[in-house]
């Protein structure tokens, strides 16, 4: 017997039920192992895929909890790339502190941003995201004492050494950094906080009459992102060698991953880290067919995407099922469900 | 600064051909089109095509470009948009930046990324008023993005199919039980809306180099005029148009010529987060 309340403590998504935990071991034990399977090229790949695996991650934090579609939230990482590289190269930081103050300086522009953009919502809130991102572009460009401009920096080496160890060095700190923002996805969901960003998701108006400190909760959330993906930028700029305005402010990846949260639906955690590897791995057979039409081929992903599987990889499974049903002539269960 | 105000006014009745579409169909079926940035390019790179191939002339080639544009919008709407428009913001922004990229691609394809331009003969004739040069180029660009806005305006308030557009704006299940097809309805919109964009970008043509990347930022100002304008008529629109061209063409002149783009972007936050309903007090947004 389902009594009203009880009804209302059913956990909004699919918590650790034993299908999501095996699932949940498999990915980390496939993940460790990685390294010892691939080759370099593979590996190079699989590192790239964590790469936007733990952007979406810090992205479902601001869009999967709290609902506020940050479509410039790439930003972030090229404010972490930029606070890191210029501590490194200017400053002669050691990398974990360089590494550091660019998630800390990304969630401190965050917290700033948040005082004008959070009072915006919906489509308002996202292309103010995308002016922020070319806001701070700009910037980057014009301030060029500082930052020396579109010429780029170049930042000193992580790690020395043979090639495998420099590989393999960044496979685990990109997998450490997606482990980061599992955590705080999982932490956060079941803290109070968490339950308040998806009260303010579900009706922000109703929320805050219900006494949810909204403006608080999404500049915590915003900033908590904005961490998360400076740090990845960081990390990322010491990986690549070097960085640019063009490259670190590049909307393109944030529309890459825009697209992978949308590929994970409603696993905020699992979801991203498997539509990053589907992505990724589906880029390098589809790209280097289509090298001139790279970009065509993400759009034709995102509006088949949007257009067939809005609820994303989750849904694959029953989508096929009734299309396979429909092709059978059985207009039965499964293809309405469908 | 003479100067800078008459090219800041003359740049901002563009800006305004530029946003009015991209209001039209925000305010008509809640979407923000990505791909609003791409109808513009693509009437510039014809423009240049037929201006290089058959040396006609940018002006004569707007008509011919409302009528692809129209078809472009036609269609995008009802093949891609229809489908997905009450979706979340989430979905439809990501569709038409899709449609978005794939137009940009096809762009590259045909016209290569090399930079195009257009010289027209008479691009150096002028005359002076109050010590500001004006150029007969920008004046006619000036008032051809301001007829196209003006046009939009009176089909929508004087003809059945704006009134019709207008129904289906306020009320999309009354207009279907009253008999309208609201597909079409929604189509015509979005047609007119990117005919504008189109024609505006033979405008576009004339004043700046080509390159397939450029529908973005000029995305990016046909949004911040919505954003500065509200919801609402073609005045707000046209008026917000010439402050962005006045806060570009100012922040050229005071700061730095390399100013005038973030001045742009930092007009746009300021009034978004200061003022969320717009200058005009329409508000227009958090649906």
């Amino acid at each position: 017997m389902t009594t009203p309340p009880e009804r209302s403590t059913r956990r909004p998504w699919p918590v650790l039920t034993p299908a999501v935990l095996i699932m949940l071991v498999v990915l980390v034990v496939v993940l460790i192992a990685l390294p010892w399977v691939l080759s370099n090229f593979w590996l190079r790949v699989a590192t790239s895929a964590l790469v936007f695996a733990a952007l979406a991650l810090s992205l479902n934090v601001i869009m999967g909890l709290a609902g506020y579609p940050a479509l410039g939230n790439i930003v972030f990482f090229g404010v972490g790339a930029y606070v890191s590289g210029l501590a490194a190269a200017n400053l002669g930081l050691p990398a974990p502190v360089a590494i550091l103050l660019g998630a800390v300086g990304a969630a401190i522009y965050a917290l700033i941003a948040s005082r004008a953009m959070l009072s915006l919502r919906g489509s308002y809130f996202l292309m103010a995201t995308v002016a922020l991102n070319f806001l701070t572009l700009e910037l980057i460009v014009v301030l060029r004492g500082l930052t020396r401009g579109a010429r780029g920096v170049t930042i000193p080496p992580l790690v020395t050494g043979d090639p495998s160890t420099v590989y393999d060095t960044f496979y685990f700190l990109f997998l450490g950094l997606v482990a980061v923002g599992a955590v705080v996805l999982i932490v956060l969901r079941r803290s109070r906080l968490g339950l308040g960003l998806l009260a303010i998701k579900g009706n922000e108006d109703a929320a805050s009459m219900l006494g949810v400190p909204t403006f608080r909760y999404k500049a915590i959330a915003w900033a908590l992102s904005a961490g998360l993906a400076g740090a990845v930028g960081a990390t990322h700029a010491y990986w690549i060698g070097f960085i640019d305005p063009g490259s670190s402010f590049d909307l393109i990846m944030s529309l890459e991953v825009f697209l992978i949260a949308l590929l994970g639906g409603p696993l905020l955690v699992i979801g991203p880290i498997i539509g990053a590897f589907t992505f990724e791995v589906a880029g390098v057979i589809a790209w280097a067919s289509f090298t001139e039409a790279h970009l065509a081929v993400l759009g034709v992903l995102m509006v088949i995407v949007v257009t067939y599987l809005p609820g994303g990889l989750p849904e694959l499974p029953t989508r096929i099922r009734g299309i396979v049903a429909r092709r059978r002539g059985t207009h039965g269960r499964s293809a309405r469900a469908a | 600064m003479s100067q800078a105000i008459v090219n800041g006014i003359l740049t901002g009745g563009l800006y305004a051909a530029f946003g009015i579409g991209l209001s039209l169909i925000y305010g008509v079926t809640r979407v923000i089109s990505a791909v609003h940035g791409a109808f513009i390019v693509i009437g510039a790179y014809l423009a240049q095509s037929a201006w290089m191939a058959f040396g006609l002339d940018p002006f004569l080639m707007v008509p011919v470009l409302l009528v692809i544009g129209f078809g472009l919008g036609y269609g995008v709407q009802r093949l891609f948009i229809d489908k997905v428009m009450r979706r979340r913001v989430v979905m439809t922004i990501t569709l038409t930046f899709g449609l978005d990229l794939i137009a940009v691609t096809g762009i590259l394809l045909v016209f290569g990324a090399d930079l195009r331009t257009i010289s027209v003969p008479y691009a150096s004739v002028g005359f002076d008023v109050l010590g500001a040069r004006i150029p007969l180029v920008r004046l006619g660009i000036f008032a051809v993005a301001v007829i196209l806005a003006l046009g939009l305006e009176l089909i929508l308030r004087r003809t059945q199919i704006g009134t019709t557009i207008r129904a289906v704006s306020q009320n999309r299940t009354a207009a279907e039980l009253l008999g309208i097809d609201t597909g079409h309805a929604f189509g015509m919109a979005h047609g007119l809306a990117a005919a504008v964009a189109c024609g505006a970008g033979a405008l576009l043509a004339l004043i700046q180099p080509l390159q397939p990347f450029m529908g973005l930022s000029v995305l990016l100002i046909a949004f911040a005029v919505v954003v500065l304008a509200g919801f609402g008529s073609i005045a707000p629109v046209l008026i917000s148009g010439m402050i962005l061209g006045l806060t570009e063409n100012l922040a050229g002149l005071y700061i730095g010529t390399e100013y005038q783009r973030l001045a742009i972007f930092v007009a746009y936050l300021a009034v978004a987060s200061i003022l969320p309903a717009g200058l005009f007090g329409r508000r227009f947004y958090a649906h």
